[in-house]
């Protein structure tokens, strides 16, 4: 990372134009990719859970949490106008969204594991110098860590059971594979602008290392089941 | 605000599966969450299947846009309020399923609509839950 560490706030979207297309760039580079995935999520697993859920309180759950991922996607959406972005330039989703969900057991193993990624993202972001993006991060982390926990709960009831309990590793070790690349590569030159502008703290590798802290501890401590050796590092 | 439209009971028995005809009970929200613990699996799935069909259907009319859009106030209204418990986000899971679909089956221009009795319930604040032990359930907020 070269030159030194923007420690300023930015109060709103005329204050980032003030700062420069730089920064303006760094800010909406993190905030569309959140525009984009978090509709992928919905998408792609949360919405289709719905139909996977084995009994009413389950399904209305599953339709709850698709429809707080819904409203992230357009919360993120409405910062991206407010900065002056076109988030309907077609971008890359993370390769997490290629994970085919079959079962509600892979669908609880993935609350547990993806949404915890998606956590440490946004607790990252959640002294972000630019403020608009803080303020919501703050304001969606309690439903992210609703997700979490409603997918840990399940996870565990599941590994308790022995019909269960292979199915549960299989997803776990699917989708930690999966969930790596989700912090992006080990040497990355828009983290470096990231963390110079102050938009990030954390290194990518930094951010997976506290990913896999957590969900090592979970997966072998609270499920005790085996964690897949992970390298820290991503180069793609 | 929960107001009771008159005929109540009539709507509540044109379920979007189907019509019901069990006795009808309204009970307050506790209760619902107990009752929808049990609900007929048959009837759930049926409603589950006519949700994803009306939101195929809307796409497939070209509604995708407007179904996100319809999706989007809709939201706004229902998934503003912190602080749930588990039981609260049953029930607003609950009517955020109904209304998701009741939404998608209108954009479709489906006719007639599964969905539009209990369409009209949820506007008026009710949380229609279905058939429970025997009784078709409908509960307050
Ligand atoms: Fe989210
Ligand atoms: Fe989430």
């Amino acid at each position: 990372m070269s030159g030194p560490t923007f420690a300023g706030e930015v109060a709103d979207a005329a204050a980032a134009h003030a700062l420069g297309t730089e920064y303006v760039q760094a800010v909406g580079k993190v905030v569309t990719s959140h525009v984009r995935n978090e509709l992928a999520g919905a998408t792609a697993f949360d919405e289709p859970a719905i139909g996977l859920a084995p009994g009413p309180r389950e399904k209305w759950l599953a339709c709850r949490i698709a429809m707080e991922e819904y409203g992230h996607h357009l919360k993120f959406a409405r910062l991206a106008s407010d900065l002056g972005l076109d988030t309907a330039a077609p971008g890359r989703t993370l390769s997490v969204f290629d994970f085919e969900l079959t079962s509600w057991t892979e669908f609880v193993v993935l609350k547990a594991l993806v949404d915890e990624a998606e956590v440490v993202l946004m607790e990252d972001l959640a002294a972000a110098s630019y403020l608009p993006l803080r303020d919501l991060v703050v304001r969606l982390l309690p439903e992210e860590h609703f997700h979490v926990s409603f997918g840990q709960a399940r996870a565990r009831e599941l590994a308790a059971d022995p019909a269960q309990v292979g199915l549960v590793q299989q997803a776990v070790d699917d989708l930690v594979g999966f969930t790596v690349p989700f912090f992006g590569r080990s040497v990355s030159a828009n983290n470096d602008t990231f963390r110079r502008w102050g938009v990030k703290r954390w290194t990518n590798d930094e951010a997976r290392a506290a990913w896999v802290r957590r969900c090592s501890r979970f997966v072998e401590g609270e499920l005790g089941l085996r964690f897949p050796t992970v390298d820290r590092h991503w180069d793609g | 605000m929960t107001s009771t439209p008159a005929d109540l009971g009539a709507l509540a028995r044109m379920t979007p599966a189907g019509p019901v005809d069990l006795p009808l009970v309204a009970v307050a929200l506790r209760a619902g969450v107990e009752a929808a613990a049990s609900v007929d699996p048959d009837w759930l799935s049926e409603v589950d299947c006519r949700r994803a069909a009306a939101r195929q259907a809307a796409v497939a009319a070209g509604r995708g846009a407007a179904l996100e859009a319809a999706l989007h106030d809709a939201l706004v209204a229902a998934t503003g309020a912190a602080g749930l418990d588990d039981d609260g986000r049953v029930a607003s899971g609950a009517r955020l399923w109904l209304l998701s679909g009741a939404i998608a089956s209108a954009l479709s221009g489906a006719e007639p609509d599964p969905f539009r009795a209990w369409a009209t319930l949820l506007a008026a604040g009710w949380w229609p839950i279905g058939p429970s032990g025997g009784r078709l359930v409908v509960s307050t907020l």
